[in-house]
């Protein structure tokens, strides 16, 4: 698991699980604005996210994700690092 | 053990504060031998720092500022991170003679552009002069300093390495200024408040001494916000005045794995530690988890509830959920108080159970009187409160209607207060400051409440204020965000927080509709909606409402409170929408 396709695959599956609004859901989706997404909910998908890939994402870095795909590029750092 | 140690350590004894400045204070905890211990997002121990150390380094830091040519009390916006260096530069400008005015540091997801142009208004707002940070964040850090012009920017490890002058340092007298506390409220307008050494001398004392009725043994545990008052003074200085050791873990560590607050107090036998009600609810929904490793909360003789609105439910049954880890319900001190009177107001009395009072929910509405409610009424009938303790000593606290005459027992009214800890001031901002004082000197806090047995009870807060899972929003800034939506005109937007049944609110905000067309007006409550979400990070309710409903007062200013009253009567016609 490491090709960026296949990582945005791993994270829209992840990311559905909390998609109550059923956002159709794609690479540029921005997450915190289209997703209605709690404080709570966001540090939960985070950790499933580190979890999943068995990375730490820190703190300074989440604020900068609003994409699926800013996301990817932060896992695959975080997996080359 | 880490208390034999202590012990060997300690060239003074236990004092529970009465130092004249913050530098003396640290000065003094640096001959106790205590430390500050700093937990990683997984609850192990990323640093740890003597109060000698804190001390030691902070003065180093003061004479490297101060070869910067800063003049003396130039304010330095400081990003409060929890960690080492924050504690450090707090205590630099306290010897340089420099006014700290801690900035907080981005915490949500996306929040980049939001955070850099609201810490770019506070760095405007207190004129500062240079700004430090964590080297993770400088990049935002220094985006927002170039939008405030700013001059200088630096990180902490960078300024550790750079020349430290000849340092003669004259820290900051008992007469001169302590630091500035961004009020916890609105971001598009935020307001300095100027705090004094005498303020916060006095403020943690009182904190020390009546409040928590201190011991030397006293040790305490603290994930709150460092850039909020309840963080700063309550869990950092307080403690420092009294010597304590404390444990620190960052707020986004807490919110990522919020049972770590209690294994972290159990492990480490600490006494002390603050939470909002919604902290405690996470605890609660999380207690499983939290109990997987056996828990002996036994020790943790004040667990403060303060900063939101304290619900009754949410206590009893964390209160009920620990039991079987040695957690007393006495142990719970729910507090008053606001960043404008340095911090505390009023706290429960240590190791006396919670006093909780049921009122019929009619008549704290409609007819501003708590009467105690009759029968064990469903909860659309009543309502209960937690008592918030009373006044602690030296503080002046009055309730009075709308004419300004004191009120009674069980009569609510707005809560004004004056003491030896009120706030200087706005900085730079006379107006802001006329607007919130009383002509006799009382700080007029916008919140209201009644009195109970010489106990205050708050009925509600700010009225502008919104409290959202533990958070204060302003009001303003929603309506600020909104306005910035294509269609939406100036003015034109209400937005407010909606009490639900179980004591929690929910963001509603009402827009003037300026078109007929559905498909545009679908769009805008879409957008609104999202804009919202996304800069302030709450979810809300978007209604549209037809013209001139939005009800203004003689100033033209938004009648706010009117139009949250009439939402909930329903006498707002909402325009319908597929």
């Amino acid at each position: 698991m490491s090709g960026r396709e296949e990582i945005v695959g791993e994270l829209m599956k992840l990311l559905e699980g909390f998609n109550v609004k059923k956002v159709p859901l794609a690479p540029d989706t921005d997450i915190p604005a289209q997703l209605e997404l709690d404080s709570v909910q966001v540090m939960d998908f985070i950790m499933q996210v580190e979890d999943t890939f068995d990375i730490n994402i820190p703190q300074h870095e989440v604020a900068e994700i609003r994409t699926l795909n800013d996301l990817a590029d932060v896992v695959m750092k975080r997996k080359g690092a | 053990m880490t208390k034999e140690r202590t012990d060997a350590s300690r060239q003074v004894p236990f004092r529970a504060g009465g130092f004249s400045t913050l530098a003396e204070a640290l000065d003094y905890a640096a001959l106790s031998g205590n430390s500050l211990t700093f937990h990683d997002g997984r609850g192990g121990i990323a640093h740890e720092m003597t109060y000698a150390d804190m001390a030691r380094q902070a003065k180093a830091m003061a004479g490297r500022l101060l070869e910067k040519g800063l003049m003396r009390g130039s304010r330095v916006a400081l990003m409060a991170t929890t960690e080492p260096e924050f504690f450090i530069a707090f205590f630099a400008c306290q010897y340089a003679g420099l006014i700290a005015c801690p900035v907080p540091y981005m915490t949500r997801l996306g929040m980049r552009d939001e955070y850099v142009e609201n810490v770019a208004r506070m760095m405007r707002t207190a004129g500062v002069a240079v700004a430090l940070g964590s080297p993770d964040y400088l990049g935002a850090i220094r985006d927002a300093a170039l939008k405030a012009d700013v001059p200088m920017v630096l990180a902490y490890d960078e300024l550790a390495g750079q020349p430290r002058g000849a340092p003669h340092l004259k820290p900051l007298g008992p007469d001169e200024t302590a630091y500035i506390q961004f009020s916890s409220g609105s971001t598009s307008a935020p307001k300095g408040i100027v705090i004094s050494q005498q303020a916060i001398c006095a403020n943690t004392t009182s904190i020390l001494r009546d409040g928590f009725h201190a011991q030397a043994a006293d040790r305490g545990f603290s994930w709150l916000p460092l850039y909020h008052d309840m963080g700063l003074v309550g869990s950092f200085l307080s403690p420092l005045v009294g010597q304590h050791s404390m444990h620190y873990m960052a707020p986004h560590d807490f919110s990522r794995r919020p049972w770590l607050w209690v294994r972290l107090i159990s492990k480490h036998r600490c006494t002390i530690s603050f939470g909002s009600s919604f902290a405690y609810e996470l605890l609660v929904k999380q207690a499983q988890r939290a109990k997987r490793e056996a828990l002996d909360l036994s020790r943790w003789r004040i667990a403060g509830v303060g900063g939101d609105m304290v619900r009754p439910e949410v206590l009893l049954a964390f209160a009920e959920e620990f039991a079987d880890s040695g957690f007393r319900r006495a142990a719970f001190m729910p507090s008053y108080g606001m960043a404008e009177m340095t911090l505390a107001v009023s706290m429960h009395a240590p190791e006396e159970d919670i006093v909780l009072d049921v009122v019929e929910r009619d008549s704290y509405k409609t007819m501003r009187r708590a009467v105690p409610a009759k029968s064990d009424g469903d909860e659309k009938s009543v309502r209960a409160f937690i008592a918030c303790g009373r006044p602690l000593p030296g503080t002046d606290v009055r309730i009075v209607d709308d004419q300004g005459r004191r009120l009674g027992e069980r009569e609510i009214g707005h809560i004004e207060v004056k003491s030896p800890s009120l706030m200087d001031g706005y900085f730079k901002n006379p107006e802001a400051t006329e607007i919130a004082m009383s002509e006799d000197g009382f700080l007029k806090t916008g919140d209201m409440g009644y009195w109970l047995n010489g106990q205050l009870v708050i009925t509600g807060r700010v009225k502008d204020l919104i409290l959202y899972h533990g958070r204060n929003i302003w009001a303003h800034d929603i309506e600020w965000t909104a306005e910035k939506v294509d269609g939406v005109r100036t003015g034109l937007v209400a937005a407010f927080g909606v009490e639900n049944l179980d004591g929690q609110e929910r963001v509603v905000v009402l827009v003037e509709a300026r078109s007929r067309d559905r498909a545009e007006n679908v769009r805008l409550c879409e957008e609104v909606k999202s804009r919202v979400h996304h800069a302030i990070g709450v979810p809300c309710e978007v209604y549209l409402v037809g013209r001139n409903t939005l009800a203004y007062t003689y100033s033209g200013k938004l009648a706010r409170s009117k139009v949250r009253e009439a939402f909930e009567k329903g006498e707002i016609n909402l325009v319908d929408l597929p």
